[in-house]
């Protein structure tokens, strides 16, 4: 998908609000016109790669034709992160995984369907925080 | 007027590139720095003094939430916003208690963001130089 619309919207928005700064009626215009823009419309860095090659490199390495595949936005990323051995390539997998993760919940982010997507994404998310406290040496966050 | 500019800490690489293309998107704002952890994040805060930060809670070395009360104490005019996939009642709270002014699921469309960035620093000039503002009302 061409980013260069949701582009257009931002600077329109970016403009009307320099015009109105201030105004609530800015804020309500701003809501109208940057409902549903999402982060995985938004074009990536040239050293990251476009929507579809975000799918990693990953993708590549891991394409058993019998292995069932559920979720093809994060899954493999994702089970790329629990088999990794290496520990020093071990960030970069658990960062591509949750990388996937976020731009998916992007896109479902305005869905009504997809809840049991949904469910699947935050049970992964509660494996990668526990390699990055465990493997990775991540600090705890909710001691307090 | 000049353009606001942002700290965004994330330990993800590639969340912050989307952030920083998100903002860059946009005249009224400038990505100052990136930081990859709370402690990252304290000496870039100190030295560039942004306008807004935007927070990640999971990070190695130094939590978001053991970051913020330390920003805060560095710059209290300065809003920070928690960008997590965290959710619920006690990221809530325990963001309150840390001194952070907002929180934005990473689960929400990317305009919230966006918005929340803005209304927060809206709300801070209206509070420092209301005279600005009294036109627009």
């Amino acid at each position: 998908m061409s980013s260069w619309p949701i582009i257009t919207t931002l600077v329109k928005f970016g403009q009307y609000r320099r015009r109105h700064r201030g105004s609530s009626i800015a804020s309500a215009y701003a809501v109208k016109l940057l409902r549903g823009i999402k982060f995985e419309e938004l074009p990536l860095p040239l050293d990251i790669g476009t929507r579809p090659a975000f799918a990693w490199e990953v993708t590549h390495e891991n394409t058993s034709p019998s292995h069932n595949i559920k979720y093809p936005h994060w899954q493999r990323q994702f089970e790329a992160a629990l088999s990794e051995g290496d520990p020093q390539s071990l960030r970069q997998r658990v960062d591509a995984a949750e990388a996937a993760l976020f731009l998916r919940l992007q896109a479902l982010a305005e869905s009504a369907e997809g809840e049991q997507e949904r469910q699947a994404i935050s049970k992964a998310i509660g494996t990668l925080r526990a390699i990055q406290r465990e493997k990775l040496g991540y600090p705890e966050w909710n001691t307090k | 007027m000049p353009a606001k500019r942002i700290l965004v800490v994330d330990d993800n690489a590639i969340v912050r590139s989307l952030v920083r293309k998100l903002f860059q998107s946009q005249p009224d704002f400038e990505i100052s720095a990136e930081a990859e952890n709370g402690r990252d994040a304290l000496d870039k805060a100190e030295k560039l003094k942004p306008d807004l930060i935007i927070l990640d809670l999971v990070m190695p070395v130094m939590t978001g939430l053991d970051a913020a009360p330390l920003l805060k104490e560095l710059l209290p005019n300065t809003p920070i916003i928690l960008f997590t996939q965290q959710e619920g009642s006690e990221v809530e709270r325990l963001a309150r208690a840390a001194g952070i002014d907002a929180v934005v699921s990473k689960t929400q469309v990317a305009s919230e963001l966006l918005l929340k960035a803005q209304t927060l620093l809206d709300s801070m000039e209206r509070q420092h130089d209301p005279a600005k503002f009294r036109d627009a009302s």
